[in-house]
């Protein structure tokens, strides 16, 4: 049974953890380990081949509060449940949203073709969504529109979009030169479910009328929602098992692609740059789109007292609604473009110099100490999101490598990372998280995020 | 391998902690929004007090389907109805509104106390407001009827350039 209580419920659990997760900066170009390729397939690797542990390769999942915290709500204090709630909604605005994205690898997989080239590939699942706070409705729903004459209620902030897929991919990295390595990565998506109302207008109004007391205003509606893998023969799917399986190569399928580079400038100097998921997919199955479109003016119900002609009022109100603000049903194929990540980073290496042997046996010099910065832009619905990043890494041994990182985004200004790879043997672990600094109560935290995974490397 | 875990693990769950949280606090957590809707509305002249065949009528009346009601989800969140009506009287004579809700039979479910609109009032208001836990009959109207009636005796004057105009509105408290 709908119960709004516990729909609020999730709604400001989702609202307070959201997921920063494509912004990996304590990953990105890090201890040279596999998982960079897919954030950079021009990184540069120095192993004959790699193998990640299925499923523990890789896993990532950040998770942040957006103006608040969990505890802002949910602290056991004498402040009741509405004022605190009114509070963070009070605080929040149209350009604050909830990003969840998680990825887990299922396979992770290179070898290196020839001295040049090395080839990589796997196949991971991801669950990626946005929603914009829709503070207009939400205000309607929550307040009514009593208290809001005059106010239009801008229907345009119903801005939403989530998937989730399978990526198969398949990536090259070639060392062009000693100081240069070039790299691209061709991927296949296979949607199993995406949930998208984007490009909305229209606004509600109740002004003070002429005719009747109040005037209600419905000005240039046009809603959108576009669902794939959700609804099929007019049933919601709700077998976990159909969506995982229709991650792979499914029936809604879309190709994107990962190009990436590492110059070295001089022997300090790196600069990397990388663009990721530049794709799209086609929706053409299990495809349920609904829209409601039109302008309406509502004064009341005028009657004509005339004892001659009886008039239906309320079915002549509803057939001339229906007839100016139609809704509809299709089942038309789309097309979802996926959201575009843009890596840039400077890199200073410095301080004492060692060496490592390479999987030809040969023998490359590294520094153990570099320091520089990171720039992540993520391109949104509304607007891209931009995060800056200053990092410090040190290397221990050849074998021990740490990284420091702290960032500023949207949300935080204050976000410190420490990121740990290890080899022993041939078995690498990495470990991350982010935002250390809250991390004794992560309740309070603005965001606390993991990362870790399990790989076998041979070099 | 085994040391680097666990060193993480334990890293991780003696430095995280989280304070005191109560999630069953969404419980207490209500909402209490209030809908402004207009109503009916109507301006009348003088010969709509007179039949096709030129005879003045002592009452007219009109009446029209509401189903507002009959979303059950609005039904049992219903707390309070909040009636607004406004009248401007240009007529010679008073006239007496009759503002009833009916259901499907016709049964009157609330009736409003007569409103008696002397001639020439131009800004009569009126309000009344139901509490649905002690009218709870009210959630089953299905119709509104508004009856005017003249309480004079006298003629009118079918070609009088007067009106008599009514506006109404609701305010709908709800508790969710």
């Amino acid at each position: 049974m709908f119960n709004i209580k516990r729909l609020l419920l999730l709604f400001f659990i989702v609202l307070a953890f959201k997921t920063l997760s494509q912004n990996k900066q304590l990953l990105y170009d890090f201890a040279e380990l596999p998982q960079t390729l897919l954030l950079n397939p021009g990184a540069e690797t120095n192993y004959k081949f790699h193998v990640g542990l299925p499923l523990l390769s890789g896993f990532s999942s950040e998770f942040g509060a957006m103006g608040f915290t969990v505890s802002d709500l949910f602290a056991v204090d004498n402040r009741s449940i509405n004022d605190k709630v009114s509070a963070v909604l009070n605080k929040l605005t149209t350009k604050d949203n909830i990003r969840l994205n998680t990825q887990i690898e299922i396979l992770n997989a290179g070898f290196r073709a020839n001295d040049k080239n090395y080839v990589s590939f796997g196949f991971y699942q991801e669950i990626d969504a946005i929603a914009y706070i829709p503070k207009d409705p939400l205000s309607l729903i929550i307040d009514g529109n009593s208290r809001y004459l005059n106010k239009n209620f801008d229907v345009s902030q119903i801005l939403f979009r989530a998937d989730a897929l399978g990526v198969l991919h398949l990536g090259i990295t070639r060392q062009v030169s000693d100081r240069f390595t070039f790299g691209a990565r061709f991927k296949i998506y296979s949607s199993a479910l995406n949930i998208e109302s984007t490009n909305n207008s229209g606004t509600f109004t109740t002004v003070n009328g002429a005719d009747n007391i109040y005037a209600h205003y419905l000005d240039n509606l046009d809603i959108n929602l576009r669902t794939s893998g959700l609804v099929a023969n007019d049933e919601y799917i709700d077998t976990p098992k159909t969506y995982i399986g229709n991650t792979f190569l499914g029936s809604n399928l879309g190709i994107g692609i990962d190009v990436g580079f590492t110059a070295h400038l001089s022997d300090q100097l790196e600069f990397t740059g990388s663009i990721v998921d530049f794709g799209f997919m086609n929706h053409k199955k299990n495809v349920k789109n609904y829209s409601i479109k039109g302008s309406y003016n509502f004064d009341g119900i005028e009657f004509g007292y005339n004892p001659d002609n009886s008039i239906n009022y309320w079915s002549d109100l509803e057939n001339d609604f229906t007839a100016k603000v139609p809704n509809g049903e299709n089942q038309d194929s789309y097309i979802s473009w996926r959201p575009t990540k843009l890596n840039t980073s400077v890199k200073y290496s410095f301080g004492q110099k060692r060496s490592k042997r390479c999987y030809d046996n040969s023998y490359k010099d590294f520094y153990r100490n570099a320091i520089g910065v990171q720039l992540y832009s993520v391109f949104r619905p509304l607007v891209s999101q931009l995060a800056l990043t200053g990092f410090f890494e040190k290397s221990f041994s050849e074998k021990l490598q740490a990284k420091v990182t702290y960032t500023i985004d949207d949300y935080s200004f204050y976000n410190l990372g420490a990121a740990l790879s290890a080899q022993i043997g041939k078995i690498n672990f990495y470990g991350m998280i982010d935002n250390i600094a809250q991390f004794s109560d992560i309740a309070s935290a603005n965001s606390i995020s993991l990362q870790l995974g399990i790989n076998i490397i041979f070099n | 391998m085994k040391k680097l875990s666990a060193m993480l693990f334990c890293f991780f769950a003696i430095t995280s902690c989280v304070n005191d949280l109560d999630f069953s606090q969404i419980e207490d957590y209500s909402i209490s929004p209030e809908y402004t809707v207009s109503l009916t509305y109507f301006t009348i002249s003088p010969p709509e007090f007179f039949n096709g065949a030129g005879a003045q009528l002592p009452e007219i009346s009109d009446i029209t389907d509401f189903r507002g009601f009959e979303n059950s989800y609005a039904r049992d969140k219903l707390l309070k109805l909040e009636f607004n009506v406004e009248i401007k009287n240009e007529f010679d004579r008073d006239l007496t509104i009759q503002i009833l809700f009916l259901d499907d039979n016709m049964n009157i479910t609330h009736r409003f106390d007569d409103l008696k609109v002397n001639a020439n009032n131009l800004n009569y208001k009126f309000d009344e407001t139901i509490e649905v836990s002690t009218n709870p009959n009210i959630k089953t109207t299905t119709k509104i009827k508004v009856v005017i009636l003249d309480n004079s005796a006298g003629p009118l004057d079918v070609s009088a350039k007067t009106e008599f105009e009514f506006k109404s509105s609701v305010k709908i408290y709800m508790n969710v």
